[in-house]
């Protein structure tokens, strides 16, 4: 197998582990794997992965429907909430303000500056498995300049 | 971007259910997107109390924020979006970094009476979540969502605000260095 199944197998390694892949597709994965050290290797960290998924804790379920409905029922909208207080806080202290604490965006979304259709790892251009740690740290810096 | 599914086509349903105000719809995504939601955050903040306010915070932004949904993006990955950064907000909220966390673990650790005796305990599963949390944020989050919760690499770029080729280099440099921690 060349440098070039290496890569696709590796791509494919989290859906072959998840048995998510075609049955003919993870029978070229699984004969790639019984001769590939370096491959079955990463799949071993992969399956490792797999089995260590954070359980969810007792409550946090009901805790969160409970917040969901709170909100709800508040009309879901802060700014009215400080408009409230605020008049409240006029008319009791005078001439008081108050100020509320902006909410922020949680919605914003960092620049993206690279197309992706321009960019020649989407097109197995590169053989990231073949790279050095170093070699992908500086790739990445470039596509994320 | 994920072919359509029996499952992404369930999602739509109900997606449309809650923005025309349906509850149980809305409460129906909450438990279906629980796991993922709360993964994401502990992979973020490396801390499980933080992280149970920061899925608190995303559902609600999330319900808040479902009139704006366009399904440009499959809802889950729009919801890790808000997961991410939720749980970023709360980490800056509260002045506790992860890295802080991170150094305080190792320090407990380095303090274990028996190092050698700690080391036999220590199980290849424990060793590789250790592992995973040591890997810079983007990394670990890349590594996390598509082992873990079986998300395309347009998905993570989706959900981390980054192109497709960064989600994937960040996903191969992340598994490279686990190779490496683990060997």
């Amino acid at each position: 197998m060349n440098s070039f199944d290496c890569e696709a197998i590796r791509d494919l390694l989290p859906s072959l582990t998840r048995g998510e892949l075609l049955s003919h597709e993870a029978t070229l994965a699984e004969l790639h794997l019984e001769s590939c050290a370096a491959c079955q290797a990463e799949a071993e960290i992969v399956r490792l992965l797999q089995t260590t998924l954070t359980p969810v804790p007792a409550g946090l379920e009901t805790r969160v429907i409970t917040a969901v409905r709170r909100r709800r029922l508040l009309g879901g909208r802060p700014a009215r909430l400080a408009l409230a207080a605020t008049l409240a806080a006029a008319l009791i202290g005078g001439s008081l303000i108050y100020d509320r604490a902006g909410v922020t965006s949680d919605l914003d979304v960092e620049a993206v500056s690279w197309a992706a259709a321009q960019d020649p790892l989407l097109h197995g251009g590169s053989q990231l498995s073949e790279l050095s740690v170093e070699e992908l740290e500086i790739l990445l810096a470039e596509l994320e300049q | 971007m994920r072919p359509e599914t029996a499952e992404t086509r369930a999602d739509a349903a109900l997606v449309e259910r809650a923005q025309s105000g349906d509850a149980n719809a809305r409460e129906e995504l909450v438990r279906r997107y629980m796991p993922d939601v709360y993964r994401t955050t502990v992979r973020v903040l490396g801390d499980t109390d933080l992280a149970q306010d920061a899925t608190q915070d995303a559902f609600v932004n999330a319900m808040g924020g479902l009139p704006r949904f366009r399904g440009d993006a499959s809802f889950r990955t729009w919801l890790l979006r808000i997961a991410v950064n939720a749980a970023r907000t709360v980490g800056r909220r509260s002045g506790r970094r992860r890295e802080v966390s991170l150094v305080l673990a190792e320090s407990e650790a380095s303090r274990a009476p028996d190092p050698a005796r700690h080391a036999v305990n220590v199980t290849e599963v424990e060793r590789a979540e250790r592992a995973l949390d040591q890997l810079p944020p983007k990394q670990r989050l890349a590594v996390s969502m598509r082992v873990q919760q079986g998300l395309s690499y347009a998905e993570i770029a989706s959900a981390l605000s980054c192109t497709e080729g960064a989600a994937r280099v960040n996903y191969h440099l992340g598994v490279k260095r686990l190779r490496e921690m683990l060997r």
